[in-house]
């Protein structure tokens, strides 16, 4: 799955998943290895995971039938200074709501953008016909 | 994972994660499970790593099944990780979280 890694300072890892629910663990995991060996921290680690699944949970369950074929890219960018993470999707998209609000108690759904937005710094979902790209940022800190 | 039926409580253990690939199948499980009488049920999650919506979903999908029989939904020891999950989403505030 993994399709290149970089030596130096800013390196990036770049993996292609299957529209499957039981695809995005195992990117999530390869995403915090990678992301552990460049020296990030645990709690950086845990949100980013958060995150991750979180967008490609979003993305497989916006996929409808048209997309579920079209695979999910996810580039997980490491520097010096901040994390940055794309997930690539080929759904019809939606509309990234000004505010993100969590649902009611009592509701089953709708608490992954409150998610990705809490423990990232930066989400910012771009729409295009040859795929969405979420874009996620989070500062580095020194590892705990 | 692992379930025992003990009186009016429906204990479930041996959860290793809870996420969107497998929290239907959890939650419809649990729910087979219970039996006429069982209104209460113990989630131990100490060996629960990894929480995501989906698995939030479940348990409170699990604690409507609960409310609806008259009992409760308690949720026992969570990580440090799943335990900010569930604070940052106010779940703790519905739920009756026993800390270890």
């Amino acid at each position: 799955m993994p399709e290149a890694a970089s030596p130096s300072r800013s390196a990036v890892l770049r993996l292609t998943l299957a529209c499957q629910f039981g695809e995005v663990r195992r990117a999530a995991r390869a995403v915090c290895e990678f992301l552990r060996e460049r020296g990030c921290g645990a709690e950086q680690l845990m949100d980013c995971q958060l995150a991750l699944v979180e967008a490609c949970n979003n993305a497989i369950n916006y996929a409808g039938k048209s997309a579920s074929g079209d695979p999910i890219v996810v580039e997980a960018n490491c520097g010096p200074e901040d994390i940055e993470l794309r997930i690539i999707d080929h759904t019809p998209g939606f509309e990234w709501p000004a505010q993100v609000k969590l649902p009611d108690s009592e509701t089953e759904h709708g608490r992954g953008l409150f998610l990705i937005q809490s423990v990232m710094d930066h989400a910012d979902y771009v729409r295009a016909p040859g795929g969405n790209t979420l874009v996620l940022r989070k500062k580095r800190r020194a590892t705990e | 994972m692992k379930m025992l039926s003990q009186d009016e409580t429906l204990r479930v253990s041996e959860v290793p994660e809870l996420g969107a690939a497998n929290s239907n199948d959890f939650r419809d499980q649990i729910r087979a499970a219970l039996t006429e009488r069982q209104k209460n049920i113990e989630i131990d999650l100490s060996q629960t790593t990894y929480v995501d919506s989906c698995g939030l979903g479940a348990l409170i999908a699990l604690h409507k099944t609960a409310c609806s029989r008259k009992g409760a939904l308690k949720l026992l020891k969570p990580l440090p990780s799943v335990q900010q999950i569930l604070e940052l989403t106010r779940m703790h505030r519905i739920f009756e979280i026993v800390k270890g």
